[in-house]
């Protein structure tokens, strides 16, 4: 017969074995005194578990625990919406590179704009932004992806461009410190 | 079974209530801090990881299910908790002879109630292989620790503690009878 394994004595004194396997252990047990004393020396460890009371707390931690709490209990969230701000996110990415060829139009006319808009206003030098404006431009010629032409009046587009920032303000993607609170 | 008064703590501290969470923190303490000093070994320690463990706790309480048990959801906080100190060797794990004074293992264990009242010779000998099970305890790797703390004292089945450890079964159950021949020799 095969020696009973310390194995198979720590699982019959944890009660995980099945009655067939439990009675094989026992029968094994009563054929080996070695087994027996091993079997004993566990449960020694077992009781001495049991006898280990609870060391008592000198203190109420409850003041020191309150008094560390600075931030308030989140409300519970259903689980999509906490990435919500970032499916967002990826969508107004997605629609600025898909209507780049447009915007980059108007980036273009923007001076003109300024200009006739704020005729004292002393516009930044703008070569910086046309070398970025040629890159990009090509950039996207090299890729040959074909972006839908969308013509608006440039107040629209300045109304949409708000719009954005609002909505960013909104989803607290913008003017937000680290904290998930508001400035000012 | 989660006690009614329990519940409704649980669910004023999801909402808000700092005074409610006090309240578990003072029905909760004494079992969390036994979680930390079991593994640690020294007090002050142990009452530093049990106010972190509510911290933690408490940041997290939109998550917890109140219709569970409020004890074993704790006190797996705190034993994460401490193998993070542990590994992090933010904490050197000791047991002192100042934190093993005789007047700390006084407190009686319920076990000790349902039976024959101890002689006193009894209680001596009980109270000293506790000061060496825990001593023994403190000094085995990590990883042992815990599983001995999920077993024999939050009474977790293995599958249970594969489960909460993030291990397969068969690591658990070698880790724990390893464990436990390791603390029988240090009791011999």
């Amino acid at each position: 017969m095969n020696e009973l394994s310390d194995e198979r004595l720590n699982e019959y004194l944890d009660g995980v074995l099945d009655a067939a396997a439990r009675q094989d252990v026992e029968t094994q047990l009563a054929e080996s005194p070695e087994a027996q004393v091993r079997l004993a020396e566990l449960q020694t460890l077992f009781v001495a578990f049991g006898d280990m009371a609870e060391v008592p707390l000198t203190r109420d931690l409850s003041g020191s625990v309150l008094a560390a709490l600075h931030e308030p209990v989140k409300p519970e969230t259903v689980r999509w919406l906490r990435y919500l701000p970032w499916l967002q996110l990826t969508a107004v990415i997605l629609l600025i590179l898909l209507f780049w060829a447009t915007i980059q139009g108007w980036l273009l006319n923007g001076r003109t704009f300024l200009t006739a808009t704020l005729p004292t206003a002393q516009l930044p030098d703008l070569m910086i932004g046309e070398t970025v404006r040629m890159w990009s431009t090509a950039v996207w010629q090299s890729a040959q992806t074909a972006a839908p032409q969308f013509n608006l009046a440039i107040n629209q587009w300045l109304l949409l461009t708000l719009a954005l920032v609002v909505w960013l303000a909104g989803n607290r993607l913008l003017f937000t410190n680290h904290n998930g609170g508001s400035h000012g | 079974m989660v006690h009614d008064d329990e519940q409704t703590w649980v669910r004023l501290a999801q909402q808000g209530d700092k005074a409610a969470f006090a309240e578990l923190v003072r029905l909760h303490q004494t079992a969390v801090f036994n979680v930390a000093y079991r593994l640690f070994g020294r007090r002050q320690d142990a009452e530093d990881a049990a106010q972190e463990a509510f911290l933690r706790a408490y940041r997290a309480l939109h998550r917890f299910d109140r219709s569970r048990p409020f004890a074993p959801w704790i006190k797996r906080i705190t034993v994460n908790l401490c193998l993070n100190w542990l590994e992090s060797e933010r904490i050197r794990p000791q047991v002192s002879v100042a934190d093993m004074t005789p007047r700390e293992e006084e407190a009686p264990g319920m076990d000790q109630w349902a039976h024959q009242s101890p002689t006193p010779e009894q209680t001596m000998v009980q109270q000293e292989n506790a000061r060496r099970l825990r001593q023994a305890i403190v000094q085995l790797p990590t990883r042992y620790r815990a599983v001995i703390e999920y077993r024999h004292f939050q009474e977790l089945s293995y599958e249970e503690i594969a489960v909460v450890m993030e291990r397969p079964l068969s690591s658990v159950k070698s880790d724990l009878f390893r464990a436990r021949k390791m603390l029988g020799k240090q009791l011999e």
